[in-house]
């Protein structure tokens, strides 16, 4: 069942006398228009009721990353952030809508792969280049991880289980990240995996967990109390190189095991198409300002991410390379 | 007595669905024309599911359940069930088949039931024998849903231009008004009323995000 | 175990707790009431307000608000047929009955009573067996979960109403409406029509808003429309023999809501329709279902309020969460930088206990709060329906925009006011249309993934011994209520052998 939601950002800083002022549907209401101007950023752009799309709902990855960045954007700038879950066709809802903001500089979009996944397998109407990339807030790498009962103990094992007897892993939809790794993985080892598809991180777990599936390919966040009870057992990384956390730095990477696979999920801000250069480097200039503060760092470390982050054309960049690989692995399922 | 809303022998006329079909008007013992043109409607529906389900795949390549695995079944299903359920319409009332004739006596019996339930809660709710609680006649009930669906409609085109709050505020006035014909001023005091209410939580208290529309106003 | 207890105890009653309990439970009240901001959504709202408080309060709020909003959802069902959330669309069929009958202070009663003992059974469950109970829901995979939503298409019969076989016609069609959109685990667009909003389908909430909010009224301004209820207090109140009646339905409703809410993939939603279902086959006045019962209340209510409250086993014990609402709650800790997973009883025992702890509360203030204000807000029905009405439709349509953010869900509830006034109009049961609607994605995305597991073939369902029972008792279930119609019918048809 779908969540619908929207969150006032701005509310992270009203304390508790405010809270009640609320709650008797007093004056806890919009405080201001934000529109003094921001302190970051070149001039001649200030933003007013800012907007930031998430194209999923509430409670996953996407929102967390929406909600952490709108609130730490409204920290060092005045903009108000109001989050807007949109979701919907696995995210084709949410895009669509914010293709339709082009121009409007008060409206931001928590991006991630789908933005690259959509456009290489359905049909939608919009590409990257349709919007203006803003800053990537860092990758997230997947891990393969099993069921703690179960024999297998590298990759190559599943891959060789794949090839004898079959293997059954969960994948959380046709366009999911973790449906690319085990598809990467398939045309690297010749291995072929039979796919049982699922519509969340939640289901995926609790499938593993069941005994339903084989394996998994999930990102560190999502499995980390798993993994820190000894449920859950990660195979490897499918990382270029291995994790600095201190909790999967003894997971060896799938390179070092021989299967050479590795694909990180960006996670980043995007600004509509057609806004002005002013806005452009107002937002740009939030976000490297965002970069360096406590809130980012707690963010990037509590979601085991790496903290690669990179901004407008740098950004791009990431976008052409991520679209390039995506596209060569759907074009030939 | 009012014309029952179930009642297939004497209120045959649907004024609304449109559809026409003066074969079935004259057979007078038989089933009612809201029973079938529905019942036609579904079998089609069905029969669209089902067709275009098949466009999608009923297998995928792996010979696995694909995308249209679902909707053929339940297409078929939604055909054949309502064939049925249509040949039963017109073969039931006049087949000498017992269990279906008594299915058709039970059908009228309980209809009968409800009218008469009816008939008793009217007479007993409202002191006019002619007019229901809103004032109306029977025929001027007709109206008034279509009136009310009118309004609802054009409110709803109204809020890219006046905004969420105002176009269902401005429903409810004009409601109030002009098809219930109450008091300017009191209808302008309930609409007022409730633009307020929803104002106050949805606005201020919870801060959703309502559209403000072309006026931008609230 | 009593040392957590107390210890819980301990953290639930200080005043500051109690205090963001109570704000939390009455703001979930009043967004329970108001359609299209169900208890996920208030939720999510009301998030970022308590980033400032201590994570075991800011939880203890924010659970409150799920909870209370399960009380509040129902209120506007019984009374204006305007169900708050998806999981009491079931009250507005007895429940609003009941209220056109008089008996709205009795209805809210009966809802509140039924919520309470649920909620304290079931937190019981919660707190002794947590652990062993979120393991032995893991057992449930893709086939046992696609048998138990097979054996919840079954209680089809107990909505289809008089022509059962028009009735199931019904639930075809709405699992074929639910369809709409792109299919689970697939990227084919079905029956968009080239529609981007039409991709992730039509809300059920939205459809349903539509179906029985403006629906109804339209009808009602057709049917002549209804007398305002000039009942006095004292009638308002609930009688002993509503009160008898719903003992047992609170009972079976609680059991069930807590079974199906336990496992992965069903819901509150499924669990109430289930729930009237059961009610329907075996309760002695399953002949007044329908029209104003007080088990078609109860039982469902129980229902739901058990799954909201069992869909935290495996939120709490795994890290998994267990509904849309416990999947934003996990949300929630991780931004408190609480790391949800099986390790949170150990390492977080004062915050896991506490919350517990803070149900019990919670739901006794809802229950304190809800007894009293029954028969005020029963008072509701007294305003002339005309007045009514209007506002009905303005609740309903805002609450739709609310719902999907956009004025596209606006639309959807208009045309779906449009068909439900066309269906109710020519007895086109809307009951089954819903529940189809309800469990169309949740029978799919379990087909398709039982089809994986078995590479194909269907069989699987039967080479596991869980799945297979269920799967027998589903059948039985679909076919017992006809055989038992069939031969009903023979009995009538001659009546010399008469009555056992």
């Amino acid at each position: 069942m779908t969540a619908h939601k929207r969150t006032r950002g701005a509310l992270a800083a009203l304390g508790t006398v405010s809270l009640i002022a609320l709650t008797a549907c007093g004056n806890g209401g919009d405080a201001g228009d934000g529109g003094d101007g921001g302190s970051t950023g070149g001039g001649g752009f200030e933003p007013g009721n800012v907007t930031m799309i998430v194209p999923f709902a509430a409670g996953g990855g996407s929102d967390i990353a929406g909600r952490a960045t709108a609130a730490g954007f409204e920290e060092v700038s005045d903009a108000t952030i109001t989050v807007r879950n949109i979701d919907g066709g696995s995210g084709a809802v949410g895009y669509s809508e914010f293709l339709g903001e082009a121009g409007n500089g008060n409206v931001l979009l928590a991006t991630e792969t789908a933005l690259i996944a959509l456009p290489a397998t359905q049909d939608v109407e919009f590409t990257y280049e349709d919007f203006t990339p803003i800053m990537m807030l860092g990758e997230d790498y997947t891990l393969i991880v099993v069921n703690a009962d179960s024999e297998l103990q590298t990759c190559p094992d599943l891959v060789e289980k794949a090839k004898s007897e079959g293997a059954d892993v969960g994948i959380s939809g046709a366009t999911g990240l973790d449906n690319i790794v085990f598809t990467l993985m398939e045309e690297e080892t010749g291995a072929s995996f039979n796919r049982v598809p699922f519509e969340s991180g939640a289901e995926l777990l609790t499938a593993l967990l069941g005994g339903q599936v084989e394996a998994i390919s999930v990102n560190p966040g999502e499995v980390s109390g798993q993994i820190e009870s000894g449920d859950v057992r990660p195979l490897c990384a499918a990382a270029q190189e291995r994790y600095e956390y201190e909790m999967l730095a003894d997971v060896e990477t799938a390179a070092e095991q021989g299967i050479d696979v590795s694909f990180a999920q960006f996670r980043g801000v995007l600004a509509p198409g057609d806004i002005s250069e002013e806005a452009r480097d107002y937002w740009i200039g939030v976000g490297e300002e965002f970069v360096e503060t406590d809130a980012y760092t707690e963010y990037i470390e509590s979601n085991m991410m790496q903290p690669t982050a990179a901004f407008g054309d740098d950004f791009t960049a990431v976008l052409e390379e991520n679209d390039r690989i995506l596209r060569e692995v759907v074009g030939q399922q | 007595m009012p014309a029952g809303r179930t009642n297939p022998f004497k209120d045959g006329v649907c004024d609304v669905t449109g559809a026409d079909e003066p074969a079935l008007a004259e057979e007078r013992s038989g089933p009612s024309r809201a029973d079938v043109i529905g019942t036609a409607i579904v079998l089609v529906v069905g029969l669209v599911v089902a067709v275009m389900g098949w466009g999608y795949g009923f297998q995928a390549d792996n010979g696995q359940v694909g995308p249209g695995f679902l909707p053929v079944l339940t297409g078929s299903f939604i055909v054949v069930a309502s064939a049925l359920e249509l040949l039963r319409m017109f073969l039931a009332p006049t087949a000498p088949v017992e269990g279906s004739f008594m299915e058709g006596v039970e059908k009228v019996e309980a209809r009968a039931k409800e009218e008469l339930a009816r008939a008793m809660a009217e007479s007993g709710g409202g002191e006019k024998e002619e007019l229901d609680v809103f004032g109306r006649t029977h025929r001027q009930r007709g109206r008034a849903v279509q009136l009310v669906f009118g309004v609802m409609f054009v409110a709803i085109l109204l809020i890219p231009l006046l905004g969420l709050l105002l176009s269902m505020t401005l429903m409810t006035f004009v409601i109030l008004r002009f098809i219930e014909s109450r008091g300017w001023l009191m209808s302008a005091a309930v609409s007022a009323g409730a633009f307020l209410f929803f104002f106050l939580i949805f606005r201020l208290a919870l801060g959703l995000p309502l559209p403000t529309g072309m006026l931008g106003l609230v | 175990m009593l040392d957590n207890l107390v210890l819980g105890f301990q953290t639930a009653i200080t005043p500051e707790n109690l205090l963001f309990c109570l704000v939390g439970v009455v703001l979930g009240t009043v967004i329970g009431m108001l359609p299209g901001l169900g208890s996920a959504t208030g939720v999510a709202i009301l998030l970022p307000v308590t980033l400032s408080l201590d994570p075991v309060t800011a939880l203890i709020m924010l659970a409150g608000i799920y909870y209370g909003s399960q009380y509040g959802a129902s209120t506007s069902a019984i009374l204006i047929s305007t169900p708050g959330d998806s999981s009491s669309v079931v009250l507005s069929l007895d429940g609003y009955q009941m209220a056109r009958r008089g008996r709205a202070g009795a209805a809210l009663s009966i809802s509140a009573i039924a919520s309470f003992i649920a909620a304290i059974v079931s937190l019981v469950g919660l707190m002794a067996l947590a652990q062993p109970i979120a393991r032995w829901a893991l057992n449930f995979g893709p086939p046992e979960n696609l048998a138990i939503i097979l054996l919840g298409l079954a209680t089809i019969v107990s909505f289809a109403g008089e022509n059962v076989l028009r009735g199931i016609t019904m639930a075809a069609l709405g699992l074929a409406v639910s369809m709409i959109g792109v299919a689970s685990g697939f990227s084919t667009a079905r029956f968009t029509f080239g529609s981007i909003n039409l991709l992730s389908g039509l809300q059920f909430v939205a459809v349903m808003l539509g179906i029985f909010a403006i629906g109804e009224v339209l009808n009602q301004i057709r049917a002549g429309g209804v007398t305002p209820i000039r009942a006095r207090f004292r009638d308002l109140l609930i009688t002993r023999t509503e009160l008898r009646r719903s003992v047992a339905p609170t009972l079976r409703g609680t059991g069930l809501g807590f079974i199906v809410g336990v496992l992965p993939g069903a819901g509150a939603t499924l669990a109430s329709f289930m729930a009237y279902g059961v009610e329907k086959q075996v309760s002695r006045y399953r002949h007044e279902m329908g029209n104003g019962a007080p088990e078609g209340v109860a039982s469902p209510e129980a229902a739901n309020n058990a799954a909201a409250n069992a869909s935290f086993i495996p939120t709490l014990a795994l890290g998994i969460p267990g509904s849309g609402t416990t999947a934003i709650l996990l949300g929630a800790f991780i931004m408190f930088g609480l790391q949800p997973g099986p390790l949170l009883f150990a390492q977080q025992p004062d915050l896991v206990w506490g919350l517990l702890v803070s149900f019990f509360f919670g739901n006794l203030i809802l229950l304190l709060l809800n007894l009293p204000m029954a028969p005020v807000f029963a008072q509701v029905l007294r305003v002339p329906y005309a007045y009514l009405y209007p506002l009905v439709l303005f609740v309903s349509l805002v609450g739709a925009f609310a719902l999907g953010n956009n004025t596209f869900t606006v639309w959807v509830v208009f045309f779906a006011g449009l068909l439900g006034y066309f269906m109710k109009r020519f007895d086109f049961p809307a009951a089954p249309f819903v529940l189809g609607l309800v469990l169309g994605p949740l029978l799919e995305r379990a087909l398709v993934q039982t089809s994986a597991m078995g590479h194909g073939s269907l069989l699987i369902l039967l080479q596991r011994p869980v799945s297979a029972v269920l799967l027998v008792v589903a059948l039985l279930a679909l076919s017992l209520p006809l055989i038992s119609s069939v031969i009903g019918r023979y009995r009538r048809r001659h009546p010399a052998r008469q009555d056992i």
